[in-house]
């Protein structure tokens, strides 16, 4: 049967302050690494946006902004742009994971792993890709127009495009999601409802969407944010649909008229965006504040008849679409390249460049780097999921939005931040690898902090209780009965956290050195020296790596049922 | 091993780890810029140079210093700056070269040591160091990648800046971003060299260019490298980019000066103030501004004009005398870039709503 209750925070939130107890440290210990860690940094930053050149205090860079149709259009683009692609995400995610929870599919592993892979190519170079496949001289559009020349193809580039790509890229963290909600509904709540007359697509919506809708705005909410704060793909294939982070890179790291205040005043303008948007998703969250927990799980189903075929074709269509622009660059990894031109033939050359090109120790620093950040991540993201659904106060609620923040920050100006805070005594990290995790746990921690505060939200408080009734301690509850029970939706965030912790660049661009160089920046520093053949070498092998990592996890986990 | 357990020994490996990575993980991995032996041959060097260009300077470097290691980070010039203007508490480079605009001005002058190498006689006198801590070490030539293959089936024939405004290159001539590019700036400031500095003149051919949906790219590289590609007919560029597609094998592409006349954008190289390694640093910027050093580099890259007074041969661009150019005042320019990229900013708004 189905636990279906709503927690009572009124009753225990009374007089938290007057007694303190282990999660009062808690609360204290993640202010502390926030305030030194997010907020002092970017205080650094910050301070920039309204002070002038010769030191005064000033409104205008927000003037400046604020006044010109040119950079309110940037922001009014990002906005279309981000619910354009967050529409489109849920619309191909959530079929995706319901298709893939409540069906036996042939080849399941395989698309679990083709759809996280398609949200890590690299910026840069994935769009890169894109654009040799499907730009005006790409190869499919040639193909289409050599071939079927009476369909009509546009190309890659502009609006239509980066929604394209960026769903493409980003339907798997709603899929991800989801699958895990999908899994808590149990079939009594399901079979009660066809009893009722709810049937079909009505029950899937009357339903199963309604009880997996905190889920629903958590993904919705990783998704709008992602997209925000995606430079790369407009960079590279907006082409005059320019985007807010792309004006904050320029104005950051652009070669000609670069202005660093103006540059923090954007920021800043980012900053009250995001945390705009994010307290609209906590509110629609707290429409539905009830907890879930399936003790019979729905049976899985074999797909029959034509539903089935269509069900393939949408299920592997998905990820071989969503996977092509790695795959053609594992394909030209191979080809035989001069610099900036690739060339007939094949051979491993590339990877021989690579091989002398630090390969090993991008390789080593990219593992190391990213399973003790991921480990960081998860402790911290459990601890926080703890304290913002079973102690929400004022002060867990502020720990909350500030692990936020750094999602739609460009990783570039937390970069700054960092190096500008921590560059001398006492604190002087700038060229450690020390830096570099700090950098990656506050950038890619919301993925395992959403999907463990979900998660976290599903889960009846009753067990807790009855373990703190028989005499365990807070921190035994904790450790032994809340934790292994939120283990599953932990998993989904952390697998999103590592993939995109791999493919960190943006700030990684300022604070990395030759000793602390990863596989993603090795490709960008190919790319940027125009070697783009060297570039997919090292793509390839950090493609390939992660699909090995994540087989190597499911192979741990999974009996017949992937839990995630 | 169940998957809870795993989960639950994992998050307790991972407690314990979390806590071991704060208490100053990751300390071997430091150090290396910051030792002052006396006989230090680690050069750690900012550039934003081409995998080509650096390769070339490396094997010359190698050879002349035996014994020297070379650290390269790459990186675009804003990137470059902006990172030694945030590493200022704690230097981390030693050495910047390329990508320094002289057009930049004074902007810089805070993050770089003013000193000037022992050849700055050496140079043409146009490219002497503007204000003591340029060397003014190579140079970038506006010029168009025209697609060969492309421009036959439009019919056309594409040497001017007229050229460009015919309808039929609607929406298929490429530059990068002014606002963010060098290389682009230094195509508007050709512009202006060619038409008269902020004159109605310039300013229609810019506007004809947007109103021509001119595709603006991300990258300065794009410029050229998708007009190899196939995705564009012209892009407007520096002379070395196209020049390297033709090192590199290229040929479908050209590299076609204006007939209007072109000019260059001046590069150079400095000594981060207060970096780890100076006396090597001053040692190599000597080396790269004296004659032999500019020959050398001339004639084996092959695709940049050099500043030197001394004769380079190259193997991919046309000899100096035999290209049109015009004169370009940087003064003037430098004085008046914000307003002229502001100006570029208010018509492109207009053109594109």
């Amino acid at each position: 049967m189905t636990i279906l209750s709503v927690p009572q925070d009124g009753v225990r939130t009374k007089s938290r302050l007057l007694r303190p107890d282990v999660w009062t440290f808690v609360t204290l210990f993640m202010l502390g690494v926030f305030g030194l860690f997010l907020v002092y940094p970017l205080w650094g930053v910050l301070k920039e946006s309204v002070i002038d050149g010769d030191g005064g205090f000033t409104w205008k860079y927000f003037v400046q902004f604020l006044s010109k149709t040119y950079y309110l259009g940037t922001i009014r683009n990002s906005f279309v742009l981000s619910i354009a692609v967050t529409l489109v995400s849920l619309a191909i995610g959530i079929p995706f994971s319901y298709f893939y929870t409540y069906f036996k599919l042939r080849g399941a592993k395989f698309l679990f792993v083709g759809a996280v892979l398609s949200c890590m190519s690299a910026p840069f170079i994935g769009a890169y890709s894109w654009i040799l496949l499907m730009g005006r001289g790409g190869l499919v559009t040639q193909f289409l127009e050599t071939f079927l020349p009476f369909i009509p193809v546009g190309s890659i580039y502009g609006f239509g495009g980066i929604v394209f790509v960026l769903s493409l890229k980003l339907f798997p963290l709603v899929s991800v999601y989801m699958n895990g909600a999908f899994r808590s509904i149990d079939s009594s709540l399901l079979e009660a409802a066809s009893m009722m007359g709810s049937t079909g697509l009505k029950r899937v919506w009357q339903v199963m969407i309604r009880l997996t809708m905190p889920t629903v705005l958590a993904a919705s909410l990783l998704v709008f944010m992602r997209a925000f704060a995606d430079f790369g793909t407009p960079l590279l294939i907006g082409e005059g649909y320019r985007t807010f982070t792309v004006e904050i890179y320029n104005q950051y790291l652009g070669e000609t008229g670069q202005n660093h205040n103006f540059a923090a005043a954007i920021g800043v303008i980012g900053v009250l965006v995001t945390a705009a948007v994010f307290l609209i998703q906590k509110y629609a969250t707290s429409k539905f504040n009830f907890s879930i927990k399936a003790s019979r799980p729905v049976d899985k189903k074999k797909p029959r008849g034509i539903g089935g075929v269509l069900m393939y074709i949408y299920m592997y269509g998905l990820v071989a679409l969503g996977v092509l622009p790695q795959l053609y660059i594992i394909y030209l990894s191979f080809r035989n390249s001069n610099s900036g031109k690739f060339l007939p033939g094949y051979s491993f050359d590339n990877y021989q460049a690579a091989a002398s090109r630090l390969l090993w120790r991008s390789t080593w620093n990219t593992l190391w780097f990213g399973f003790a950040s991921l480990a960081i991540i998860i402790v911290m993201s459990v601890l926080i999921a703890y304290l913002v659904v079973r102690r929400a106060n004022f002060a867990n609620n502020l720990i909350d939005t500030l692990s936020m923040i750094p999602y739609i920050l460009p990783g570039a100006v937390i970069g700054i931040g960092l190096v500008l805070a921590f560059n001398s005594p006492p604190l002087a990290l700038t060229g450690t690898a020390t830096i570099i995790i700090i950098a990656l746990v506050i950038r890619r921690m919301p993925y395992t902090i959403r999907s463990a505060t979900a998660t976290l939200m599903h889960i009846p408080i009753s067990a807790e209780e009855a373990a703190r009734s028989l005499g365990a301690s807070k921190m035994k509850t904790f450790f032994r009965i809340t934790t292994p029970m939120m283990a599953a939706g932990i998993t989904s965030g952390a697998i999103l956290s590592f993939v995109s912790i791999v493919t960190e660049m943006s700030s990684a661009i300022l604070l990395y050195n030759n000793k602390t160089i990863t596989l993603t920046m090795s490709a960008y520093v190919a790319i940027s020296r125009g070697n783009y053949g060297l570039a997919c070498a090292f793509s390839a092998i950090l493609t390939v790596l992660t699909a090995v990592i994540l087989l190597i996890y499911l192979r741990f986990t999974a009996e017949e049922d992937i839990q995630m | 091993m169940s998957f809870k357990k795993l989960i639950a020994a994992g998050t307790a490996l991972a407690a314990s780890l979390a806590f071991a990575a704060c208490g100053g993980g990751g300390g071997d991995t430091a150090g290396g810029g910051s030792s002052d032996q006396p006989e230090n041959m680690d050069l750690v060097l900012y550039s934003s140079m081409t995998e080509n260009d650096l390769e070339v300077l490396q094997g010359l470097l190698e050879e002349k210093f035996p014994g020297i290691s070379i650290e390269i980070v790459n990186g675009s010039a804003g990137e470059l700056t902006t990172r030694i203007q945030s590493e200022s508490g704690k230097p981390q480079g030693d050495m910047m070269w390329g990508g320094l605009d002289t057009a930049d001005g004074d902007k810089h002058s805070a993050i770089f040591e003013h000193w000037l190498s022992d050849h700055e006689g050496d140079v043409q006198d146009q490219y002497k160091s503007p204000n003591g801590f340029y060397n003014v070490d190579h140079l970038s030539s506006v010029a168009f990648a025209v697609n060969n293959n492309l421009e036959k089936e439009l019919g056309l024939s594409i040497t001017s800046y007229e050229d460009l405004l015919d309808p039929k290159l609607k929406g298929k001539i490429v530059m990068a971003d002014p606002t963010s590019s060098s290389s682009a700036w230094n195509n508007l400031s050709n512009i202006m060299a060619v038409y008269g500095n902020d004159s109605d003149e310039a300013w229609k051919m810019i506007r004809g260019l947007l109103e021509n949906d001119i595709v603006i790219a991300g990258s300065s590289s794009a410029a050229f490298a998708s007009v190899e590609d196939g995705e564009y007919v012209v892009g407007l560029t520096y002379e070395d980019g196209i020049a390297s597609l033709l090192k590199s094998g290229a040929e479908n592409i050209r590299l076609q000066y204006p007939d209007n006349g072109t000019s260059a954008s001046a590069f150079s190289t400095a000594v981060i103030k207060g970096a780890p390694n100076a006396p090597l640093a001053k040692k190599v910027i000597n080396y790269i501004m004296s004659p032999e050093g500019q020959q050398a580099f001339g004639e084996a890259v092959g695709t940049v004009r050099m500043t030197t007074k001394a004769e380079v041969k190259s193997e991919f661009l046309p000899v100096t005398s035999e290209v049109k150019w015009v004169e370009r005042d940087v003064a003037w320019l430098t004085e008046h870039r914000d307003e002229i990229v502001e100006k570029w900013t208010d018509v492109f708004t207009e053109v594109n709503g």
